[in-house]
């Protein structure tokens, strides 16, 4: 069987369960060994982030990422945060991302669904519908 | 002979004239009749001859121009025949020439209005290019300058009101 990150990744995080903090860092040590062992140093870079997505799928936790043009969603994330979790009846992490090329408007991904209220999406529609094979009549 | 003597006549002279006569008469008979005879049958003979060759050489001439006739019959009909045939081989060699060349005509008159098609196709699709561009930069100009925080308090409002009935 091939070793793959995510795979070390559910091993780490199965195993980290078990261990005591000080022991936390051996463990580190010897996943990154692992990942030099079998050359997945393209994985390296994203191992964190794996991590991060594969605890939290352990742990049934939901991440739900709201990108507006700032950074900073005001009042509202809180408001949006309150009803995912109460529409999907499980833990939520929010993270907040800022993208100014989205012009206005906020990007919701909760899990894997996307909701697109930017203005970028807007016009990204309109520039499809723009440019939809015309049919001439000859 | 008295009788003889009576009418004059001198029986001694006409028994002279007599011999006389049957002597000439031998002498032609046999020197100048009978060879006469024979250069008149001869000459009969070679007309006969002549007319017999005369009357096979027509005959021969009639049946040359029949034999003529017939085969000029036979050579017509062979070449009338013929000519069937090849302008049978023709009918067919023009009916394919023309089939083949309205093929060709069809498959050009296709590619070319497909290729009219394409062209008209491809040039839509940049004229559409240009006008999203040229759309899409006017709108998003418009946006910047006229976007303003309490549209962004609207989107947000209206995406938390939106929301319990899209997240599942």
């Amino acid at each position: 069987m091939k070793l793959t990150a995510d795979t070390i990744a559910h091993a780490f995080v199965d195993s980290v369960a078990s261990l005591s903090e000080v022991e936390i860092p051996a463990l580190v040590d010897a996943v990154a060994q692992l990942l030099i062992a079998h050359g997945l140093y393209k994985d390296a870079r994203t191992f964190p982030s794996l991590l991060e997505r594969v605890w939290q799928k352990k742990e049934g936790i939901v991440q739900v990422r709201l990108t507006s043009v700032s950074g900073d969603a005001g009042p509202s994330k809180e408001q949006i945060l309150a009803i995912v979790r109460d529409t999907l009846k499980r833990p939520c992490i929010l993270e907040e991302r800022a993208d100014p090329a989205m012009l206005g408007g906020l990007l919701l991904t909760v899990g894997d669904e996307r909701f697109d209220v930017s203005l970028r999406g807007a016009l990204k529609t309109l520039s499809q519908r723009i440019t939809q094979p015309v049919t001439l009549l000859s | 002979m008295e009788l003889l003597a009576k009418l004059g006549i001198n029986w001694q002279l006409l028994s002279a004239q007599i011999v006389n006569f049957l002597i000439v008469l031998g002498v032609l008979g046999a020197f100048v009749y009978k060879p006469f005879l024979r250069l008149l049958d001869d000459r009969i003979e070679r007309i006969r001859k002549s007319a017999e060759d005369a009357r096979r050489i027509e005959n021969q001439a009639a049946e040359m121009d029949a034999m003529k006739l017939a085969e000029m019959k036979k050579l017509d009909a062979e070449s009338g025949a013929y000519f069937d045939r090849v302008r049978k081989q023709v009918e067919v060699l023009q009916t394919e020439i023309l089939t083949n060349a309205k093929k060709e005509a069809d498959a050009l008159l296709q590619g070319a209005l497909k290729r009219i098609d394409e062209e008209r196709s491809s040039m839509m699709q940049e004229v559409l290019a240009t006008v999203n561009k040229v759309v899409i930069t006017m709108t998003e100009k418009l946006i910047r300058r006229e976007f303003t925080s309490a549209d962004q308090e609207r989107i947000a409002k209206d995406l938390v009101a939106d929301l319990p009935k899209i997240v599942r």
